[in-house]
């Protein structure tokens, strides 16, 4: 039995910068590269480098990355639209690809006819796209627009039109790139579970998508693509969560990184250093959901305050301000401050959701509506081992839940 | 690379490339179909005139070039071998109208195919070839719906069917030859260079007068410069080939056209060559 995807240290490069795509633009670039003047103005970007992995027959493989990362260029190698330029790419068996939106549609065609289209580039025989073209309408739910020509029809359309086809040509390896994203909520489904049932009648599928949920329902293994490199490789669960771990350390470092923090560098009120520490008061940058955490934070007034007011709030890294402690609320009052000083604040079994969080630090007045001194930083990261709930919250209450009682309905 | 399956086959040149041009069109001609089908839909949704318009072209050229070419410049054209008497001019330019439109729509449809169907180029593969050759499909169907005008217009003037014209089968293959190594390169180069389509609009007109289409040209008379350029091209024996055989009644002199016939394998050649070698580069240069 052989293999129905391998890639061997496969590199892909394009030319970055502008191309001459016009004549009248190739003669003058020549006549300049003639003089020596500008050999190549052009770089090589490198979307793949040395890239190796193996698909097995019946295995669902996914790929998750930011854009730009290389999938799509990995799918476009598999199916031979592409080619790379160094290493091997095999493939075994029948393919249908849905690369991006719009698969191979010809706009001013109908429905009908591009579905017939469609199949024989796919490599289906007229008599073939027959027999299976009022599965393809029915599933597409086109049945009012078959005859209608496809620029007319919204781009969920298009999408359930080329995913419909795609399915029903009967592949061995089918390549799903990001088509998902346009469908409606129950069109998405019913496409996930369709990817179900040919994962179980043994096709080899490679998918690629921004929803981890959709990731996590029907890969079997996911590789993480990271500028052209698999940066890592595992289980869909372990692998997704690493991915959106380090996408949400990227936007609470680029909150973090907000000129925010340096607002208030030479007012005459400034937060020098604040550092998270766990209860024991180590220096910490991660905590498990639950532990606690205090605030050491060091500030310098030049000014005599009076009645400052103190507050610490926990900033997520989709910028939800999570949680926020204040001396307004919580005391103690502070009747005056002066020069440099330290405070503490302590968050006790801070149970919050698996993700990172900034900490922001204010210096307000007496009102507490003018901040003095404002400090976004560090960034602490809260592990959460438990199972990932599909619509979390911000935190994971104190609650419980008491025995189910049944109606009469069960009894009988 | 081993994919299976028509559309995702993969060819080696092994066996040269012509055989394997051979062997792509024989696994796609479901698309090929296909996509011949949609060019004829295509183009007959978008005009009003539908398959009318393929008769309407070379019929009103062949209307003003009667009226240019005889009513004012007086072509002289060469008698027949039987009356003595000079063809009727509107037989002898349809006669030439008919493959010179085969040829130029074809081209002019080849030219920008791989750029107007950048959503199937990029999205799926398959040999490439089968854009421009869907072109030249769809436009050797119009052809044969103008061929009818040639009957009716035989049958008005009298021109009597010979058996010389068994020799159109082999000009016809000739010319679809030299139209598909053009077309290969025409829709290629269109690709990596866009203005490629228009260099080609005017090329083909200055091309038509280069060309015996509208009047005799004889290239002996173009003198000593000119004269030996006009011999390469090979639409001109091809042209005066339909003539000798449909309305003279005698063999095309093929052989006296030698260099025609190199510069029509050459490009055949060059043209497959350099698209099979060119086109993995197709998607990546939309
Ligand atoms: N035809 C092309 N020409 C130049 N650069 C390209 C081309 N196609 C893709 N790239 C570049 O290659 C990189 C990877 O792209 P892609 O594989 O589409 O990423 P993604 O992971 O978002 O699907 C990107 O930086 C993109 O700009
Ligand atoms: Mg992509």
């Amino acid at each position: 039995m052989s293999i129905p995807v391998r890639f061997d240290n496969v590199s892909k490069s394009f030319k970055t910068g502008e191309s001459a795509t016009a004549l009248r633009d190739l003669i003058p670039s020549l006549v300049r590269r003639l003089r020596g003047a500008d050999p190549d103005a052009r770089k090589l970007f490198w979307a793949l480098r040395d890239v190796s992995f193996e698909v097995a027959e019946g295995e669902v493989l996914g790929f998750v990355g930011r854009n730009g990362a290389g999938k799509s260029t990995t799918l476009k190698l598999v199916a031979g639209i592409l080619r790379q330029n160094k290493g091997t790419v095999e493939v075994n068996g029948s393919l249908s690809a849905l690369i991006e939106v719009g698969a191979g549609f010809h706009p001013d065609l109908t429905g009908r006819e591009n579905i017939f289209m469609n199949g024989a580039v796919l490599g289906l025989s007229r008599r073939d796209i027959r027999a299976r073209f009022d599965d393809i309408v029915a599933f597409a739910e086109l049945e009012e627009f078959i005859d209608t020509p496809v620029k007319r029809y919204s781009s969920g359309m298009y999408m359930r039109l080329g995913f419909a086809v795609a399915v029903h040509v009967d592949p061995a390896i089918l390549l799903i790139d990001e088509v998902l994203a346009v469908g409606d909520l129950a069109f998405r489904r019913k496409c996930l579970e369709r990817v179900k049932l040919l994962r179980a009648a043994g096709k080899t599928i490679l998918f690629v998508s921004h929803k981890m949920n959709d990731v996590r329902a029907i890969c079997d293994r996911v590789m993480y693509v990271k500028d052209g490199l698999i940066h890592r490789e595992g289980t869909a669960l372990d692998v997704t969560r690493e991915f959106e771990a380090d996408m949400k350390r990227r936007s609470a470092l680029e909150i973090t990184g907000a000129p925010l923090s340096q607002r208030t560098d030479n007012a005459a009120v400034r937060v020098m250093h604040v550092e998270a520490r766990d209860s024991s008061g180590a220096p910490v940058t991660e905590l498990h959901s639950g532990q606690s955490l205090i605030i050491h934070a060091a500030i310098e007034s030049d000014i005599e305050l009076l009645d400052p007011i103190l507050s610490v709030a926990l900033l997520r890294s989709d910028n939800l301000r999570a949680c926020c402690a204040t001396t307004r609320v919580l005391g103690p009052r502070i009747p005056r401050v002066r020069g440099a000083c330290t405070f503490e604040v302590e968050f006790d079994d801070l149970d919050l959701m698996d993700d990172f969080y900034a900490i922001e630090t204010i210096v307000w007045n007496a009102e507490m509506n003018v901040p003095l001194a404002q400090h976004l930083n560090p960034t602490i990261r809260f592990i959460d081992e438990r199972p990932p709930v599909n619509r979390p919250g911000v935190f994971h209450p104190a609650a419980r839940f008491g025995a189910i009682e049944h109606g009469p309905d069960l009894e009988s | 690379m081993n994919r299976t399956g028509i559309a995702a086959r993969t060819y080696d040149a092994t066996l040269g490339v012509m055989l394997d041009l051979v062997r792509k069109l024989v696994d796609c001609r479901e698309l090929l179909y296909s996509l011949t089908i949609k060019e004829i839909k295509v183009r007959y949704k978008q005009s009003l005139l539908g398959i009318a318009w393929a008769v309407f072209m070379p019929v009103s050229m062949m209307l003003i070039f009667t009226f240019v070419f005889r009513r004012i410049a007086k072509v002289e054209l060469e008698p027949l071998p039987g009356t003595g008497l000079p063809p009727s001019y509107a037989v002898f330019s349809y006669v030439g109208l008919l493959p010179w439109n085969l040829f130029s729509q074809s081209l002019t449809g080849a030219v920008n195919t791989l750029v107007t169907n950048r959503g199937l180029v990029a999205k799926v593969y398959f040999p490439r070839e089968v854009f421009p050759l869907s072109k030249i499909f769809a436009s050797f169907v119009d052809f044969l719906v103008a061929s009818l005008v040639l009957v009716a217009l035989m049958v008005w003037y009298h021109v009597p069917v010979q058996t010389t014209i068994l020799w159109v089968p082999i000009l016809l293959g000739i010319q679809l030859s030299f139209m598909l190594g053009c077309g290969l390169m025409l829709s290629m180069a269109n690709l990596f260079y866009r203005d490629v389509q228009y260099i080609f609009q005017v090329a083909i007109q200055l091309w038509m007068f280069a060309t015996s289409v509208a009047y005799p040209l004889p290239a002996e008379a173009a003198g000593p410069i000119a004269g030996p350029i006009l011999r390469l091209n090979p639409m001109t024996p091809i042209i005066d080939g339909y003539r000798d055989a449909i309305l003279y009644g005698r063999m095309p002199d093929l052989a006296a056209s030698w260099g025609a016939w190199i510069v029509v394998g050459l490009v055949l050649w060059i043209g497959v060559l350099a698209f099979d070698r060119s086109q993995y580069l197709f998607a990546e240069r939309m």
